[in-house]
């Protein structure tokens, strides 16, 4: 009835151990009231039994041996052993055929001591005797089993055998009936696990609501799932978009080759073939930028992380453009104060600025302005790249890190559209963020960094 | 462009490449530079071909059927065949490029790339600049004092910002060399991502101005589609 495989589940296991430990506590505690309650009752026999002894003590022999003798014929004694015993040890009356040879004479009650009956009646080591020398020298012995604490002992083990056996039964049944469910859920997970291994990703986990630990789990799955999805979808629209971008570009110098072929004059030819050649050199550019995206996302991790000095980050990244700045008659400059430190890959966030820099001269207007700054807050430093050319509206903030993504409103300008999603990328993988600032005028973007550790003295 | 007289050996160059098209394309280009250029389409015959006679430079992709690229190299370098060897490969990563210059590869060229990179690397590597101790550098009418960090054109002292001046040693140490954007840009900024826009132009057109006056023959010359070089005006 009971699979190995049931037995493996969780639910199973705990029922059995449910089990055992109720087992464990309930013995305890029957044993305990047993052993109080044989204590009191044992205590209770010492106590007679002395008191019997005190008394027969003050009657004179031979009344006590008649005494002994009614008892014993007429079997209403509490006590199973009466005798009496001279001062040679010899019988005088009673059922025992000596004193017990471990018992001493001192009117208190002793266990364990081994009688010899005369009579062969019940004896045992579970015997309580008194013995008690009269004024005479006679010596009285008196004495009892424990017949009803063996009978408590009985009683306490029919109630554990039948409250326990029931109790048990019940655990296991209920275990079994619960991994049966979880065995059961597990089994639906598989098959949904299956089915989306399969292929068909829009399958779910199905989730309870009861919020336990397997819907808990298939909630995470599901959320995991989506990721997974959304990534592929991202994927194919990267597909979509370099499809896009190579096509269009192939198509043109496609469409120019065949229209030189046709036409073949030489200098017609030159110009289409420089063209084409143009061209190709975009769709390389293209290419190389989303296979440097996609070194840094698979990346996953950093390969030389130093303790870099955004100032000079900064220096240099001035040095690099500031040429080019002055060809466009831009107001050029940075702005930075006390030396602030990051844990970054240096060439990889002189990459990323060298982007956004880039970026902010192609689309600052001639004479416009460019200011890189260096902002230290407690949170950690900022890098903000700010131009006054025509800006990002706040409607399209969210998707200019997407690949490929250009700004309808943007100006003519060449470009791969890779900027920003490699800046994000190299952000992310350093674990800061990029900002798209709310400016009036022009665009203002922002890497916040997370602070690095302050300098070691040197 | 570097030409050859015909007293002097034309350099022989080895491309390992398993695509017959694209093969047949730099073995084109190879030999209008004026190379004797060879082929083998894997990288068990490239290294039989090297070990027959070992030619100046191998041009080798990086994946191979066989004994691919990096293998070919390593099997070279243990063999003690110190020729130098350009790395073609379409792995960009960071991590490959060091693999393939680790395996003992002298330079590593992406793909896609122009034949005039190409061609300008493998002339960097054909004429790889002695890493001599003067003091002085010395082109035409060009001198360059490395350890007073001075520049004259004649008697006319030329003023240059310490870029400019890394630069211009750069395109000195390569006399009539065809140095490409991104050679610049590796071996003088060493970045290793790609330029963007006309960066290096506009750096090298800020030299240009300072090194060249107008009246002047120009030394400095563009290179269309693939570089700049330095003329010795000679």
């Amino acid at each position: 009835m009971i699979s190995p495989k049931l037995v493996r589940t969780v639910p199973f296991r705990w029922a059995l151990g449910f089990a055992v430990a109720l087992t464990g506590s309930t013995i305890a505690i029957f044993g305990y009231i047993y052993w109080q309650t044989a204590q009191l009752e044992t205590q209770a026999k010492d106590h007679y039994l002395e008191v019997e002894a005190e008394i027969a003590v003050q009657i004179p022999a031979p009344l006590l041996a008649e005494q002994i003798k009614i008892r014993l014929a007429n079997a209403i004694s509490y006590s199973l052993y009466n005798a009496l015993f001279d001062s040679q040890g010899q019988r005088i009356a009673g059922n025992l055929a000596e004193i017990p040879a471990t018992l001493p004479i001192d009117g208190v009650a002793h266990r364990n001591c081994i009688p010899a009956s005369m009579d062969g009646g019940p004896h045992g080591d579970k015997i309580i005797f008194v013995a008690q020398r009269r004024p005479d020298g006679t010596v009285f012995v008196i004495g009892r089993d424990l017949d009803n604490v063996i009978a408590l002992r009985d009683t306490v083990l029919k109630a554990l055998e039948r409250g326990m056996i029931p109790t048990i039964v019940l655990a296991l049944l209920v275990g079994t009936l619960m991994a049966r469910n979880t065995l059961d859920r597990i089994k639906t997970l598989g098959r949904t696990i299956g089915r989306i291994m399969d292929g068909d990703l829009n399958g779910r986990l199905p989730v309870k609501g009861t919020g336990d630990d397997l819907d808990n789990l298939s909630v995470q799955v599901n959320e995991m799932l989506d990721s997974i999805v959304n990534l592929m979808g991202e994927i194919k629209s990267v597909g979509d978009n370099i499809a896009h971008d190579l096509r269009t570009p192939l198509t043109v110098m496609h469409a120019r080759l065949e229209r030189g072929l046709a036409e073949g004059g030489r200098d017609a030819l030159h110009e289409i073939i420089r063209q084409s050649l143009s061209d190709l050199e975009r769709t390389f550019a293209t290419i190389t930028s989303l296979l440097r995206i996609a070194e840094i996302e698979n990346g996953r991790r950093l390969r030389c992380v130093t303790r870099t000095e955004l100032g000079e980050i900064l220096e240099e990244v001035y040095e690099l453009y500031e040429p080019l700045a002055a060809v466009k008659t831009l107001d050029f400059a940075i702005i930075h104060g006390t030396p602030t430190y990051v844990e970054a890959d240096r060439d990889m966030l002189i990459e990323a600025v060298a982007n956004l820099v880039d970026n902010a001269i192609k689309f600052a207007p001639t004479g416009g302005m460019v200011r890189v700054e260096l902002i230290d807050e407690p949170t950690g430093p900022i890098i903000r790249v700010k131009d006054n050319g025509p800006g990002i509206p706040s409607a399209e903030r969210s998707n200019v890190t997407r690949r490929f993504y250009r700004s309808n409103k943007s100006p003519p300008v060449h470009g791969s559209g890779l900027g920003l999603s490699l800046v994000t990328a190299i952000a992310t993988l350093h674990g800061f963020r990029l900002c798209i600032a709310e400016v009036d005028q022009g665009s203002s973007i922002e890497i916040v960094c997370t602070p690095g550790k302050a300098p070691a003295p040197s | 462009m570097p030409s050859f007289p015909d007293s002097y050996a034309r350099p022989t160059i080895l491309v390992v490449e398993d695509d017959q098209d694209m093969a047949e394309e730099i073995l084109a280009v190879l030999s209008s530079e004026g190379y004797a250029a060879t082929h083998a389409v894997s990288g068990d015959a490239g290294l039989a071909a090297i070990r027959a006679a070992p030619p100046n430079l191998l041009v080798t992709d990086r994946m191979l059927p066989g004994l691919d690229g990096l293998a070919l190299i390593e099997c070279l370098r243990a063999e003690g065949i110190q020729v130098p060897v350009l790395v073609l490969s379409a792995l960009s990563s960071v991590d490959e490029r060091i693999k393939g210059l680790k395996a003992g590869g002298d330079d590593y060229l992406t793909k896609p790339f122009a034949m005039g990179e190409l061609c300008a690397r493998i002339e960097a590597l054909l004429r790889r600049p002695v890493e001599n101790r003067e003091t002085m550098l010395v082109i035409g009418p060009l001198k360059m004092d490395l350890i007073e960090r001075t520049v004259h054109r004649g008697a006319r002292e030329v003023e240059l910002l310490p870029r400019e001046f890394k630069l211009l040693e750069y395109m000195m140490r390569r006399p009539g060399q065809v140095v490409t954007r991104s050679m610049l840009f590796e071996d003088v900024w060493h970045y290793r991502f790609p330029p963007r826009t006309n960066l290096v132009d506009v750096h090298m057109g800020r030299l240009r101005h300072k090194i060249d006056f107008p009246e002047e023959p120009p030394m400095i010359q563009s290179v269309p589609r693939v570089g700049f070089v330095l003329n010795d005006l000679s």
